[in-house]
Formats: C-alpha cells, sequence, structure tokens
C-alpha cells in the first residue's frame, strides 16, 4: 500500500507538473501561498517583495520553503485566534479539542461514548453473518461486547471518582506485585499455559489472571508518579532515564520470556508515551527507538518461535503466500480496497465472511469496507481526541503525573 | 526565547552587523536557518522589542518591485544578543558555534 502511494508521488507525470509549477511560475505560487496569511498581516507583503531578492534559480526552492512558513506563521496563529475567540464547550464540542479543564471531562466521556458506540455498531456488522453460521445466533459476539462494554464503562466511573493522588501511591506496590507475577509464571509449575505460552496464574474461584496486564498499569503509574517527583531535575539526562528505561528493559524482558510478544511491545509503547510526555529530548528519543525496534526485530527474526517469524514477514510481504500466512492480511487488504472513499455501506461489506477475526483484531479493515476512508479517518480522529486533552494540557492538571497517564 | 542551535545561529547572523539593516532571505542565507524556522524567531525577537522593522521607501526604488520589509537591532536587542552570544559560548551545546564571537 505503501508502494503504491510512494509510486504514485514520483510518477514521471508529477514529477513534470510540480517542475512546472514550482519552475515557471515560483512568483504565481508564492501569491496563493501568503493567501495563508491574514489580509492585514503584514509578512504577506514582505514575503511577496522579499521574492526578488532570491536569485533566480533558487525561487522554486525558497518558494517552496515558504510553504512551511505559511504554516506555522500562518495557518496556526490563525487557527489559534480562532479557537480561542469561542467559548471553550462550543470549541472542543467542534474541534474534539479541549481547552479548558471543566470541558475536557464531558470531552473525555463524549469521545469514549462515541467509540464505544461505534465499536458495538461495528463488531455487530462484522460478526452477526459469521455468529449465525457457528453459534446460531447473529447477537453472540454482540452480546459478549455489550457486556464488555457495560462493565467497563462501570470500573471506568468508579476508577474515575478515585482521587488521583491514590493512583500514585498505589504505583510501587503494584509495580512489586507485577513484577513478582511475571517472575512467579516463569519459574511455578502451578503457572497455566495455553497457546504455547505460559502467562497466567490461576485463581482461586476458576478464574486466572496475567501478571502482564498489571504490570502495564504498574509501569505507567509508576513511570508517571517517578518523573513527577523528578519534574525539577529532568533536564538531565541520566534523571529522566535511570528509574523508567531499566525497569522497562526489565518487564520486556519477564514478558518476552513468556512469551508475549504483543505485551512486550505494548510496555515498551507506554515507557515511550512517557519519556515522550516528559520532555526527552527527540534525538535521544528516536536513538533509543529505533535501537529498541533493531532488537526487537532481531529477536523476532532470529531468536523466536517460527508462527513469530511467518507472521512478520508476510506482514511485510503477505503475496508470495495467499492461502496461507498472508491470506488474512490480503484479505484485509481487499476489504479497505473495495471500501474506497465512502465505503460500500454499513452491514453490506462482503469481506467479513473471508477476514479471519474480522470482528477483533481486523474489525479496522471492515469498518475501511463499510464506512470508507471517511469512515477510518474518523475513527482515528476519536482516538486522538481521546488522547489529545491529556497531553495538551500539560500545565493544566495539579501535577505532571495526573497529565502523563492519559497518554499512557 | 528558547535557546536552540537556530536562535544562536541567527543571532550571530544580527550581530555581524549590529547597527545595520537585514533582509529576510539574506539572513536566512548568512545564518543557515530556513524560512520556516527563521520567520518565527524574527516574530519572537520583534515581539520582545529586541528588533525594529521598516519598509523601503518606495520613491527611491530604481527597479520596479515592491517595497521590501527590513529589520534593525535595538539597543535592547544588541544587549539582549551579545549575553545570549556570551553564554552560548561557554555553554556545551553551542559553543562550536560560537566560537570566534567576541563581545
Amino acid at each position: 500500500m505503501i508502494g503504491d502511494l510512494l509510486g504514485a508521488m514520483v510518477s514521471w507525470r508529477t514529477f513534470l507538473l510540480a517542475l512546472l509549477v514550482f519552475g515557471f511560475a515560483p512568483g504565481a505560487l508564492l501569491r496563493v501561498i501568503v493567501r495563508a496569511f491574514g489580509r492585514d498581516d503584514s509578512r504577506r507583503r514582505e514575503l511577496l517583495a522579499e521574492l526578488h531578492a532570491v536569485p533566480r534559480l533558487e525561487r522554486p526552492f525558497w518558494v517552496f520553503e515558504q510553504l512551511e512558513v505559511a504554516l506555522f506563521e500562518g495557518i496556526w496563529p490563525r487557527f489559534a485566534k480562532w479557537a480561542k475567540s469561542r467559548p471553550p464547550a462550543v470549541f472542543a464540542r467542534r474541534t474534539g479539542l479541549a481547552l479548558g479543564v471543566g470541558s475536557t471531562y464531558y470531552l473525555l466521556l463524549a469521545v469514549a461514548c462515541a467509540l464505544l458506540v461505534v465499536g458495538l455498531v461495528m463488531v455487530l456488522s462484522a460478526s452477526s453473518g459469521a455468529a449465525l453460521a457457528k453459534q446460531g445466533d447473529s447477537y453472540t459476539y454482540f452480546k459478549r461486547q455489550l457486556m464488555w462494554v457495560v462493565g467497563g464503562v462501570v470500573v471506568m466511573l468508579v476508577v474515575s471518582r478515585i482521587d488521583y493522588r491514590v493512583w500514585r501511591r498505589l504505583g510501587t506496590p503494584l509495580l512489586v506485585v507485577a513484577t513478582a507475577g511475571l517472575v512467579y509464571v516463569l519459574i511455578h509449575p502451578g503457572a497455566v499455559s495455553a497457546y504455547g505460552s505460559t502467562r497466567w496464574i490461576s485463581m482461586p474461584g476458576g478464574f486466572t489472571v496475567q501478571p502482564a496486564e498489571f504490570a502495564k498499569l504498574a509501569l505507567l503509574l509508576f513511570s508517571a508518579h517517578v518523573l513527577a517527583r523528578k519534574a525539577r531535575l529532568l533536564r538531565d539526562v541520566h534523571h529522566l532515564l535511570v528509574p523508567v528505561l531499566p525497569l522497562t528493559m526489565l518487564l520486556a524482558a519477564l514478558v518476552m520470556l513468556e512469551p508475549n510478544l504483543g505485551t512486550t511491545m505494548l510496555l515498551c509503547a507506554i515507557a515511550f508515551g512517557i519519556l515522550f510526555v516528559a520532555g526527552t529530548p527527540l534525538r535521544l528519543l528516536s536513538g533509543i527507538g529505533s535501537l529498541g525496534l533493531a532488537v526487537g526485530v532481531g529477536i523476532v527474526m532470529f531468536n523466536s518461535a517460527t508462527y513469530r517469524r511467518i507472521q512478520f514477514l508476510s506482514f511485510l510481504d503477505p503475496a508470495p503466500d495467499p492461502m496461507n500466512s498472508g491470506y488474512q492480511f490480503i484479505q484485509a487488504r481487499l476489504a479497505l480496497d473495495s471500501g474506497g472513499l465512502l465505503g460500500v455501506g454499513l452491514g453490506a461489506g462482503r469481506q467479513k465472511s473471508y477476514v479471519p477475526n474480522a470482528h477483533t483484531d481486523f474489525i479496522f479493515a471492515i469498518i475501511g469496507e463499510e464506512l470508507g476512508l471517511v469512515g477510518t479517518l474518523s475513527i482515528l480522529l476519536l482516538f486522538v481526541a481521546l488522547a489529545t486533552p491529556g497531553s495538551g494540557s500539560l500545565s493544566g492538571p495539579p501535577t505532571r503525573s495526573a497529565a502523563t497517564w492519559p497518554v499512557g | 526565547m528558547r535557546r536552540t542551535h537556530a536562535l544562536i545561529q541567527v543571532a550571530l547572523a544580527l550581530m555581524q552587523d549590529p547597527t545595520g539593516c537585514h533582509w529576510g532571505y539574506d539572513l536566512s542565507r548568512r545564518s543557515g536557518v530556513r524560512s520556516g524556522v527563521l520567520y518565527p524567531i524574527l516574530r519572537r525577537m520583534l515581539d520582545e522589542g529586541w528588533l525594529e522593522d521598516g519598509w523601503e521607501d518606495p520613491s527611491k526604488l530604481s527597479e520596479k518591485r515592491p517595497p521590501r520589509r527590513y529589520y534593525e537591532l535595538t539597543n535592547k536587542g544588541r544587549r539582549a544578543l551579545g549575553a545570549l552570544l556570551v553564554e552560548a559560548r561557554n555553554d556545551a551545546r553551542f559553543g562550536f558555534l560560537v566560537g570566534r564571537f567576541a563581545s
């Protein structure tokens, strides 16, 4: 998919067009670009006049540079002004970006509800056929999802009532418990295995607990707590990285030994997100990130279960094995393709009978088929809106720690 | 203002000629900072009162072109940028940029 996109970008026709526009009419193009500035912004006149000072050969490149100027100096301040000029609640409702703390709560609630409802609708749409065939009731998976939604909302309401300072204090004990649980799963013969990996501890009463799930929460709470307490020392890289990074590596290693690649990646993503929000220099962060990625790929390719290597390779290029390991990806891609811009319509998708796990792992492909690019982008936007109030108002909440959580 | 490499480079370019007129394109070439970074810095310097801007007198233009905007350092700006560069010279991150700057 990405290959197609790149191919379209560098096709000779595009190239010629770009050459024509930038090469022969930089002045005309600049006139369009400066419209990003307000009518009485002096930058408008300034840039138009400045073009005359640029050597003719450099003009196309210089005009191209002004696109960036227009974005950050023209469009962004205008947008910010526009956003400020209207009451926060209205603005939050219209754009999904909250300004005041008071409106954030309702915004989060609204976005979360929207996501839950969309999720329910799409689960029903994607699973009803398979559920009818397998269970004799089209609503089987829908009911299960509904149960989770109701349970989740209850937990959410309870959790949000608890003072965030209580959560801060819970971080350390939870971390100890989670680490102990992870070690227990690795060494104790009583741990429960399934699907070739040992992740669960069986509890009295017949249900099982996965310590890795607690490790995620514990890492989040503990790191946010520590970083918030050290807020003043964070300019020093050692203070920034020392408890969080080794801790993440320890937890990730323990989870990887189970083995559980998915949760390992989630742990790393949590640590990454927290470090990002805490203000790690981007160069350092990208260095750590690429190192981690390299190690991860190395582990997957040379030292792990064969199924995972196959899954990874067919993720990169599903074409060689279309009926087997590449099947899911190819069918999912077909679903996305047939959706196009607006989709084939809710419930009208056909790929859901072909994509395995259509109502869980690959539901996004079904959304792409039935609601199209517009639908998938809207959902991504909802997720962004869910994360934005948290990261956008770092100074808003009473402590930095409270602000770093939503990102995790 | 946040100290970045770009800010130091712009400050150096401005302080090359502390009393003269500076032009956008010329500044970006001499400082090696691209327009998208330079113009926000200039705007902030204007807001801080470090710079003053003006427009060429259209009646004095010999060729047919619109008047250009120029920037001049104020006294406050010269002091602020001078202090900034002295400070940057002793900063491990910027020392190599400022090496030859003497205040």
